[in-house]
C-alpha cells in the first residue's frame, strides 16, 4: 500500500455499514428448494403471462402507428412501410444505442482489453467504432455488395466484444421454432450460429445462469468466447462466412 | 470476511446428493457476501434479497456443473452478480421498449433511488461517493476487491475477465480515483 488512499480502501470494508447485513434469505432458499415441484405450474403462468404481453404489445403496435413505426425502425419488419432519413446507417447506429464514438485508431486506449478487428479488404475496416457503457466495443459496417444490409437497417455487420458475461457459452435456448442454432467452433473455440427469426437470444454461461440478449439487427448471430473476452457478430452473411471474418480478427494495435 | 467452514466440500457433495440442509449452511456462510455484490448492482435492498435468493437457488441447480475442489464463494458470487445484472439489463430493456413505444419516459419507470452504504466517517464517505462516479469496469474491480473483500483471483472470476485485466483496471481505477478526490481537494499522502 502506498499512500493513504489504497490504506482507506483496505480498510473501508470495516466502517461500511449495508442496508443488506441484517438480512437472511436462508429460511426463504430453503423453502423455494423445497417446494420446487409446485415452482413448474408457477412457470407455466410466467410464460402464459408473457406471451399475453406480447399478443397484447403486439396488438398495440399494430393499432397505433407511431409505436408500429418505432418498432419497424428496430426490427425491420416485414409489411411495415419504414421510412429513414437521407443516411439510414447513420439513424440506425445512433438509435442501438452502441456507446461513444472512437476513432479506430484511439480504441486501445478507451477499452479494457485488447481489441480485435478483421484483417483483410474484406470486410475491411469499420465505418464507426463505439465503446458502450459496460465497456463493450462495438464495431459497424454499413452495407455494400458484399455486405447486405439487415433489414432496412443499412448496417451490413455488427461486430461486439467485451469483458462482461464473458464465461464460456454452454448453450443457447431459444423460443421461435423458426430458428436454427449450431454448434460451431471459431478457431478451435466453443461457438453458436444462429439464423433465422429474429428474437431475443436467451445464453447459458458456465454457471448454468441463464442470460438474456437482445439481437440488435434483424440477421443471423455467431457467438463464441475466447481468452475471456466474448465476441457477437452479426451479419446477413452466411456461416461460411461469418466464420471466415471470426478467425481473421487480429489485434488492433499490431 | 467470514473465514469459511473447513467442510465446505463436503456441504457441497451433500448438496449434489439433495441435502438441502447441507445447502442452507452454504448460504448461511455465504449470504452476506451475496447480498452486498447483488445490491453493489441493483442498489436496492428488497430487489438484492430477490436476486440472492433467485441466485442461490439457480446455484443449487448448477451444483452439478461445479468443479469438485474449485473454490465456491467466487463460483457463487458470479451466479449473483449474473442474476442482478440481468434484473437490471431486464429493467433498462423494459424502459428502452417502453419508450420506443410511446415515445416518452414512463412515469416511475427509473432505477430505484440508492440505498446508501453507511460510513463511519466523512473521508470514508467521500471516498466512496467517488468511487461511485467512476467509470463501471474500474467501479466493479475496485468495489469487490475492496468492499466486498475478495482477492484479485476471486474478483477474475466473480466478474468472469482475466486476473491481468483485474490488476490493470485496479490501478487505473485508483488513478482515476486519485484524480477525483485531487480535484475536490482532499489530501491522501
Amino acid at each position: 500500500m502506498s499512500d493513504r488512499l489504497e490504506s482507506m480502501l483496505s480498510d473501508l470494508v470495516d466502517g461500511l455499514v449495508w442496508p443488506v447485513d441484517s438480512t437472511s434469505v436462508e429460511q426463504s432458499v430453503l423453502d423455494n428448494l423445497g417446494s420446487r415441484q409446485t415452482r413448474r405450474p408457477e412457470r407455466r403462468r410466467k410464460l402464459t403471462y408473457a406471451l399475453a404481453a406480447v399478443f397484447l404489445i403486439s396488438v398495440i403496435v399494430y393499432l397505433v402507428p407511431p409505436a408500429r413505426q418505432a418498432v419497424a425502425n428496430l426490427f425491420g419488419a416485414a409489411g411495415i412501410q419504414i421510412t429513414f432519413g437521407d443516411s439510414p446507417f447513420d439513424d440506425v447506429v445512433a438509435d442501438l444505442g452502441l456507446g461513444t464514438e472512437v476513432a479506430i485508431g484511439d480504441i486501445d486506449d478507451a477499452a479494457d482489453f485488447e481489441v480485435l478487428a478483421p484483417m483483410g479488404s474484406d470486410p475491411g475496416q469499420p465505418d464507426r467504432v463505439y465503446v458502450g457503457e459496460n465497456g463493450e466495443v462495438n464495431m459497424a459496417w454499413e452495407a455494400r455488395s458484399q455486405l447486405p444490409a439487415a433489414g432496412n437497417t443499412g448496417i451490413g455487420l455488427l461486430l461486439t466484444q467485451g469483458l462482461e458475461g464473458s464465461g464460456e457459452y454452454r448453450g443457447v435456448k431459444t423460443v421461435a421454432p423458426e430458428t436454427d442454432v449450431e454448434s460451431v467452433l471459431v478457431d478451435g473455440a466453443q461457438g453458436f450460429w444462429i439464423e433465422g427469426t429474429p428474437h431475443a437470444l436467451v445464453l447459458v454461461d458456465e454457471t448454468g445462469v441463464e442470460r438474456e440478449e437482445t439481437r440488435r439487427l434483424a440477421a443471423n448471430v455467431l457467438l463464441w468466447a475466447r481468452d475471456g473476452i466474448s465476441y457477437r457478430l452479426e451479419t446477413t452473411g452466411d456461416l461460411a462466412s461469418a466464420i471466415a471474418i471470426a478467425e481473421s480478427l487480429s489485434p488492433v494495435s499490431r | 470476511m467470514e473465514g469459511r467452514p473447513p467442510d465446505e466440500q463436503e456441504l457441497i457433495e451433500r448438496s449434489c446428493n439433495g441435502d438441502t440442509e447441507a445447502f442452507g449452511a452454504l448460504v448461511r456462510t455465504h449470504q452476506k457476501a451475496a447480498l452486498r455484490v447483488a445490491f453493489l448492482v441493483v442498489r436496492d435492498r428488497a430487489e438484492a434479497e430477490d436476486v440472492t435468493q433467485e441466485a442461490f437457488v439457480n446455484a443449487y441447480n448448477a451444483l452439478g456443473r461445479f468443479r469438485a475442489g474449485s473454490p465456491f464463494r467466487p463460483w457463487m458470487l458470479r451466479i449473483v452478480r449474473n442474476e442482478a445484472l440481468n434484473r437490471v439489463r431486464g429493467r433498462k430493456r423494459q424502459e428502452f421498449y417502453a419508450r420506443q413505444l410511446f415515445t416518452e419516459s414512463v412515469p416511475g419507470g427509473a432505477a430505484p433511488s440508492p440505498e446508501t452504504i453507511l460510513v463511519a466517517d466523512s473521508s470514508r464517505s467521500a471516498v466512496l461517493a467517488a468511487m461511485e462516479r467512476l467509470p463501471e469496469k474500474y467501479r466493479a474491480v475496485l468495489y469487490h476487491r475492496y468492499l466486498i473483500d475478495l482477492s484479485e483471483a476471486e474478483v477474475a472470476r466473480v466478474l468472469g475477465i482475466p486476473r491481468g485485466t483485474v490488476k490493470s483496471r485496479a490501478s487505473r481505477g485508483l488513478t482515476r480515483l486519485r484524480t477525483l478526490l485531487e480535484a475536490e481537494g482532499w489530501d491522501h499522502k
